[in-house]
Protein backbone atom coordinates (compact mmCIF):
# COMPACT_ATOMS: atom_id res chain seq x y z
CA UNK A 1 0.00 0.00 0.00
CA UNK A 2 1.43 3.08 -1.02
CA UNK A 3 1.58 5.68 1.98
CA UNK A 4 0.13 9.73 1.54
CA UNK A 5 2.72 11.58 3.39
CA UNK A 6 2.53 12.15 7.06
CA UNK A 7 -0.31 9.56 6.98
CA UNK A 8 0.09 6.15 8.53
CA UNK A 9 -0.41 2.72 7.46
CA UNK A 10 -3.43 0.28 8.79
CA UNK A 11 -0.97 -1.72 10.59
CA UNK A 12 0.92 1.11 11.51
CA UNK A 13 -2.17 2.47 13.23
CA UNK A 14 -2.73 -0.90 14.89
CA UNK A 15 0.91 -1.43 16.47
CA UNK A 16 0.93 2.11 17.78
CA UNK A 17 -2.60 1.93 19.60
CA UNK A 18 -1.91 -2.01 20.48
CA UNK A 19 1.47 -0.40 22.21
CA UNK A 20 -0.04 2.57 24.14
CA UNK A 21 -3.17 -0.23 25.09
CA UNK A 22 -0.61 -2.34 26.40
CA UNK A 23 1.69 0.83 28.48
CA UNK A 24 -2.21 1.84 29.87
CA UNK A 25 -1.84 -1.75 31.01
CA UNK A 26 1.24 -1.60 32.54
CA UNK A 27 3.31 -3.11 30.00
CA UNK A 28 5.60 -0.41 28.60
CA UNK A 29 7.40 -2.38 26.74
CA UNK A 30 6.55 -5.11 23.46
CA UNK A 31 8.36 -7.08 21.63
CA UNK A 32 7.28 -8.45 18.33
CA UNK A 33 5.54 -11.39 18.70
CA UNK A 34 3.87 -9.94 21.44
CA UNK A 35 2.38 -7.14 19.38
CA UNK A 36 1.42 -9.00 16.58
CA UNK A 37 -0.70 -11.54 18.86
CA UNK A 38 -2.86 -8.29 20.48
CA UNK A 39 -3.40 -6.83 17.01
CA UNK A 40 -4.61 -10.70 16.28
CA UNK A 41 -6.94 -10.20 19.75
CA UNK A 42 -7.83 -6.80 18.91
CA UNK A 43 -9.48 -7.38 15.50
CA UNK A 44 -10.01 -10.53 16.16
CA UNK A 45 -8.01 -12.02 12.66
CA UNK A 46 -7.71 -15.48 12.42
CA UNK A 47 -3.68 -15.09 11.47
CA UNK A 48 -1.18 -13.32 13.22
CA UNK A 49 0.83 -10.55 11.21
CA UNK A 50 3.02 -12.26 8.95
CA UNK A 51 6.85 -12.13 9.85
CA UNK A 52 7.95 -9.59 7.15
CA UNK A 53 5.05 -7.31 7.13
CA UNK A 54 5.16 -6.86 10.83
CA UNK A 55 8.62 -6.64 11.14
CA UNK A 56 9.22 -3.97 8.03
CA UNK A 57 6.30 -1.87 9.53
CA UNK A 58 8.10 -1.85 13.29
CA UNK A 59 11.36 -1.01 11.51
CA UNK A 60 9.36 1.95 9.59
CA UNK A 61 8.14 3.16 12.23
CA UNK A 62 11.25 3.14 14.17
CA UNK A 63 13.10 5.11 11.39
CA UNK A 64 10.41 7.56 11.64
CA UNK A 65 11.02 7.87 15.47
CA UNK A 66 7.80 6.97 15.94
CA UNK A 67 8.96 3.80 18.08
CA UNK A 68 12.18 3.28 19.79
CA UNK A 69 13.59 0.01 20.36
CA UNK A 70 16.17 -1.87 22.47
CA UNK A 71 17.35 -5.05 23.16
CA UNK A 72 17.33 -7.03 26.04
CA UNK A 73 20.11 -8.30 28.29
CA UNK A 74 21.69 -11.14 26.47
CA UNK A 75 22.11 -12.73 29.73
CA UNK A 76 18.45 -12.34 30.74
CA UNK A 77 17.49 -14.46 28.23
CA UNK A 78 19.46 -16.89 28.52
CA UNK A 79 18.49 -17.45 31.98
CA UNK A 80 15.42 -18.20 31.07
CA UNK A 81 16.36 -20.35 28.36
CA UNK A 82 14.97 -18.35 25.11
CA UNK A 83 16.18 -16.11 22.44
CA UNK A 84 16.73 -12.27 23.64
CA UNK A 85 13.94 -10.15 22.67
CA UNK A 86 13.76 -6.74 21.23
CA UNK A 87 11.92 -4.19 23.37
CA UNK A 88 9.62 -1.63 21.64
CA UNK A 89 7.85 1.54 23.49
CA UNK A 90 5.85 4.21 21.83
CA UNK A 91 7.74 7.33 21.60
CA UNK A 92 5.84 10.73 22.27
CA UNK A 93 6.03 11.40 18.45
CA UNK A 94 4.24 8.28 17.63
CA UNK A 95 1.44 8.69 20.23
CA UNK A 96 0.82 12.58 18.41
CA UNK A 97 0.89 10.53 15.17
CA UNK A 98 -1.52 8.42 16.44
CA UNK A 99 -3.70 11.31 17.47
CA UNK A 100 -3.54 12.90 14.05
CA UNK A 101 -4.31 9.70 12.31
CA UNK A 102 -7.11 9.35 14.24
CA UNK A 103 -8.49 12.76 13.76
CA UNK A 104 -7.82 12.89 10.07
CA UNK A 105 -10.82 9.70 9.80
CA UNK A 106 -13.30 10.57 12.43
CA UNK A 107 -15.34 7.66 11.68
CA UNK A 108 -12.49 5.02 11.43
CA UNK A 109 -11.10 6.90 14.83
CA UNK A 110 -14.47 6.41 16.58
CA UNK A 111 -14.73 2.83 16.03
CA UNK A 112 -10.50 2.31 16.93
CA UNK A 113 -11.01 4.15 20.25
CA UNK A 114 -9.19 2.10 22.61
CA UNK A 115 -8.79 2.67 26.68
CA UNK A 116 -5.62 3.77 26.39
CA UNK A 117 -6.20 6.79 24.19
CA UNK A 118 -7.68 8.73 27.17
CA UNK A 119 -4.56 8.97 28.08
CA UNK A 120 -2.84 10.26 25.37
CA UNK B 1 9.02 -30.62 19.31
CA UNK B 2 6.78 -32.53 16.13
CA UNK B 3 8.44 -32.93 12.82
CA UNK B 4 6.10 -30.33 10.97
CA UNK B 5 6.94 -27.61 13.70
CA UNK B 6 11.02 -28.60 13.00
CA UNK B 7 9.62 -28.30 9.63
CA UNK B 8 7.95 -24.59 9.74
CA UNK B 9 10.64 -23.22 12.13
CA UNK B 10 13.65 -24.38 10.23
CA UNK B 11 11.88 -23.12 6.64
CA UNK B 12 11.34 -19.65 8.73
CA UNK B 13 14.90 -19.43 9.71
CA UNK B 14 15.99 -20.34 6.52
CA UNK B 15 14.09 -17.64 4.83
CA UNK B 16 15.57 -15.36 7.00
CA UNK B 17 18.99 -16.13 6.74
CA UNK B 18 18.66 -16.38 3.00
CA UNK B 19 16.74 -12.98 2.25
CA UNK B 20 19.30 -10.97 5.09
CA UNK B 21 22.15 -12.89 3.04
CA UNK B 22 24.89 -9.79 1.99
CA UNK B 23 23.09 -7.50 4.67
CA UNK B 24 25.80 -5.89 7.16
CA UNK B 25 26.27 -8.49 9.98
CA UNK B 26 24.35 -6.21 12.85
CA UNK B 27 21.58 -5.54 10.54
CA UNK B 28 21.59 -9.37 9.61
CA UNK B 29 21.92 -10.89 13.24
CA UNK B 30 19.25 -7.98 14.40
CA UNK B 31 16.53 -9.47 11.71
CA UNK B 32 17.48 -13.43 12.21
CA UNK B 33 17.12 -13.04 16.17
CA UNK B 34 13.90 -10.71 15.83
CA UNK B 35 12.50 -14.06 14.03
CA UNK B 36 14.36 -16.33 16.11
CA UNK B 37 12.37 -14.76 18.93
CA UNK B 38 9.35 -14.97 16.90
CA UNK B 39 9.22 -18.22 16.85
CA UNK B 40 9.98 -19.30 19.97
CA UNK B 41 7.42 -16.85 21.90
CA UNK B 42 5.32 -18.45 19.23
CA UNK B 43 5.34 -22.47 20.03
CA UNK B 44 5.87 -21.55 24.07
CA UNK B 45 2.57 -19.95 23.26
CA UNK B 46 1.09 -22.59 21.73
CA UNK B 47 2.38 -25.25 24.04
CA UNK B 48 1.42 -23.36 26.97
CA UNK B 49 -2.10 -23.35 25.34
CA UNK B 50 -1.96 -27.40 24.14
CA UNK B 51 -2.40 -25.88 20.81
CA UNK B 52 -2.03 -28.81 18.03
CA UNK B 53 1.60 -29.28 16.50
CA UNK B 54 0.21 -28.92 13.43
CA UNK B 55 -1.94 -26.13 13.67
CA UNK B 56 0.91 -23.96 15.03
CA UNK B 57 3.41 -25.16 12.08
CA UNK B 58 0.85 -24.11 9.50
CA UNK B 59 0.28 -20.78 11.48
CA UNK B 60 4.15 -20.02 11.18
CA UNK B 61 4.23 -21.00 7.98
CA UNK B 62 1.03 -18.87 6.63
CA UNK B 63 2.91 -15.69 8.33
CA UNK B 64 6.49 -16.95 6.78
CA UNK B 65 4.94 -17.08 3.19
CA UNK B 66 2.34 -14.26 3.35
CA UNK B 67 5.69 -12.09 4.56
CA UNK B 68 7.45 -12.67 2.01
CA UNK B 69 6.97 -10.23 -0.61
CA UNK B 70 7.37 -7.43 2.28
CA UNK B 71 10.55 -9.44 3.23
CA UNK B 72 11.61 -8.57 -0.33
CA UNK B 73 11.14 -4.73 -0.71
CA UNK B 74 12.58 -4.91 2.87
CA UNK B 75 15.32 -6.29 1.95
CA UNK B 76 15.42 -3.90 -1.58
CA UNK B 77 15.50 -0.90 0.77
CA UNK B 78 17.59 -2.27 3.31
CA UNK B 79 20.76 -1.84 1.14
CA UNK B 80 22.85 -3.64 -1.73
CA UNK B 81 24.83 -6.85 -1.20
CA UNK B 82 28.42 -5.92 -0.81
CA UNK B 83 29.39 -8.62 -3.30
CA UNK B 84 28.27 -8.61 -6.89
CA UNK B 85 25.57 -11.46 -5.93
CA UNK B 86 22.77 -9.21 -6.80
CA UNK B 87 19.97 -11.65 -7.52
CA UNK B 88 18.24 -9.03 -10.05
CA UNK B 89 21.30 -7.93 -11.85
CA UNK B 90 21.46 -4.38 -13.59
CA UNK B 91 23.36 -6.42 -16.62
CA UNK B 92 20.55 -8.55 -17.46
CA UNK B 93 18.95 -8.29 -20.62
CA UNK B 94 15.76 -6.34 -20.11
CA UNK B 95 13.92 -9.36 -21.98
CA UNK B 96 15.29 -11.94 -18.80
CA UNK B 97 14.62 -9.18 -16.63
CA UNK B 98 10.79 -9.31 -17.61
CA UNK B 99 10.55 -12.89 -17.71
CA UNK B 100 12.18 -12.77 -14.00
CA UNK B 101 9.53 -10.71 -12.73
CA UNK B 102 6.59 -12.88 -14.53
CA UNK B 103 8.12 -15.47 -13.34
CA UNK B 104 7.77 -14.23 -9.77
CA UNK B 105 4.55 -12.82 -10.54
CA UNK B 106 3.48 -16.58 -10.84
CA UNK B 107 5.35 -17.97 -7.33
CA UNK B 108 3.67 -14.92 -5.66
CA UNK B 109 0.31 -15.90 -7.02
CA UNK B 110 0.62 -19.73 -6.16
CA UNK B 111 1.59 -18.63 -2.66
CA UNK B 112 -1.41 -16.82 -2.20
CA UNK B 113 -3.47 -18.71 -4.03
CA UNK B 114 -2.55 -21.87 -1.75
CA UNK B 115 -2.68 -19.81 1.56
CA UNK B 116 -6.42 -18.30 0.22
CA UNK B 117 -7.30 -22.49 -0.37
CA UNK B 118 -5.84 -23.83 2.78
CA UNK B 119 -7.81 -20.87 4.59
CA UNK B 120 -11.01 -21.57 2.85
CA UNK B 121 -10.98 -25.19 3.64
CA UNK B 122 -9.86 -24.22 7.45
CA UNK B 123 -13.84 -22.77 7.47
CA UNK B 124 -15.39 -25.59 6.26
CA UNK B 125 -13.76 -27.54 8.81
CA UNK B 126 -13.91 -31.01 7.28
CA UNK B 127 -12.18 -30.52 3.93
CA UNK B 128 -8.42 -31.51 5.63
CA UNK B 129 -6.84 -32.50 1.89
CA UNK B 130 -6.96 -29.31 1.27
CA UNK B 131 -5.20 -28.22 4.49
CA UNK B 132 -2.53 -30.08 2.86
CA UNK B 133 -2.92 -29.26 -1.09
CA UNK B 134 -2.69 -25.56 -0.04
CA UNK B 135 -0.01 -25.64 2.19
CA UNK B 136 1.86 -27.75 -0.59
CA UNK B 137 0.86 -25.06 -3.37
CA UNK B 138 2.46 -22.19 -0.93
CA UNK B 139 5.68 -24.00 -0.16
CA UNK B 140 5.62 -24.19 -4.03
CA UNK B 141 5.11 -20.89 -4.84
CA UNK B 142 7.86 -19.95 -2.38
CA UNK B 143 10.09 -22.82 -3.66
CA UNK B 144 9.99 -21.16 -7.34
CA UNK B 145 10.14 -17.49 -5.96
CA UNK B 146 13.17 -18.18 -3.90
CA UNK B 147 15.04 -20.41 -7.16
CA UNK B 148 14.38 -17.90 -9.68
CA UNK B 149 15.99 -14.96 -7.42
CA UNK B 150 19.00 -18.14 -6.33
CA UNK B 151 19.36 -18.96 -9.69
CA UNK B 152 21.76 -16.46 -10.99
CA UNK B 153 24.28 -16.79 -8.19
CA UNK B 154 23.62 -20.77 -7.20
CA UNK B 155 22.21 -22.67 -10.39
CA UNK B 156 21.69 -25.88 -9.25
CA UNK B 157 20.14 -24.86 -5.86
CA UNK B 158 17.83 -22.02 -8.10
CA UNK B 159 16.99 -24.21 -10.85
CA UNK B 160 16.19 -27.64 -8.12
CA UNK B 161 14.07 -25.11 -6.16
CA UNK B 162 11.95 -23.84 -9.62
CA UNK B 163 11.54 -27.91 -10.29
CA UNK B 164 10.87 -28.85 -7.46
CA UNK B 165 7.70 -26.52 -7.00
CA UNK B 166 6.46 -26.57 -10.77
CA UNK B 167 6.21 -30.83 -10.08
CA UNK B 168 4.84 -30.13 -6.71
CA UNK B 169 1.97 -27.51 -8.45
CA UNK B 170 1.39 -29.75 -11.47
CA UNK B 171 0.85 -33.05 -8.90
CA UNK B 172 -1.61 -30.98 -6.12
CA UNK B 173 -3.39 -29.70 -8.94
CA UNK B 174 -2.98 -32.41 -11.28
CA UNK B 175 -6.35 -31.47 -13.27
CA UNK B 176 -5.52 -28.25 -14.15
CA UNK B 177 -1.79 -29.62 -16.05
CA UNK B 178 -2.91 -28.14 -19.40
CA UNK B 179 -1.71 -25.13 -17.32
CA UNK B 180 0.55 -25.66 -14.56
CA UNK B 181 2.56 -28.27 -17.07
CA UNK B 182 3.48 -25.75 -19.53
CA UNK B 183 3.58 -22.68 -17.18
CA UNK B 184 5.89 -24.75 -15.06
CA UNK B 185 8.55 -25.61 -18.56
CA UNK B 186 8.59 -21.91 -18.81
CA UNK B 187 9.10 -21.13 -15.07
CA UNK B 188 12.10 -24.40 -15.44
CA UNK B 189 13.60 -22.17 -18.80
CA UNK B 190 13.61 -18.98 -17.23
CA UNK B 191 15.66 -20.19 -14.17
CA UNK B 192 18.09 -22.23 -16.72
CA UNK B 193 18.43 -18.73 -18.70
CA UNK B 194 19.30 -16.99 -15.80
CA UNK B 195 21.52 -19.14 -14.27
CA UNK B 196 23.86 -18.97 -17.53
CA UNK B 197 24.27 -22.76 -17.69
CA UNK B 198 24.51 -23.98 -21.08
CA UNK B 199 22.24 -26.75 -21.42
CA UNK B 200 20.43 -27.23 -24.84
CA UNK B 201 18.49 -24.76 -26.21
CA UNK B 202 19.99 -21.74 -24.08
CA UNK B 203 23.97 -22.40 -25.06
CA UNK B 204 24.96 -20.16 -27.91
CA UNK B 205 27.15 -21.95 -29.71
CA UNK B 206 30.12 -20.05 -29.61
CA UNK B 207 32.88 -19.99 -32.38
CA UNK B 208 34.64 -22.70 -32.76
CA UNK B 209 38.37 -22.72 -31.22
CA UNK B 210 39.80 -24.22 -34.28
CA UNK B 211 37.42 -22.31 -36.43
CA UNK B 212 35.90 -25.75 -37.72
CA UNK B 213 31.80 -25.52 -37.85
Amino acid sequence: MRRKKGTLLPLEVSILQCGIDLAVRGAPLFHGFLIAKEIRDREDAKLLTAHGTLYKALDRLQKSGLLESDWEDPLVAAQEGRPRRRFYHVTAAGKAALVKSLEAVPAQASQRRIPGMAAL
Amino acid sequence: MSAPLWFATALTRSWAATYTRGLPAELRNERCDEIDCDLWEHQWLASRRASPATGTAIEILARMLVGIPSDITWRAQAGSPSRADRSIKMNESWYTRVLLAAGLAIGLFAVVTGILAAFDVMDDADGSPWIVGGTLTSLAGAAVTTGLLLCRRYPLAGIGLVLAGTITIAVVWYWAQVVTIPVGLGLIAVAILRSGISIWPFNRPGPSPTGAA
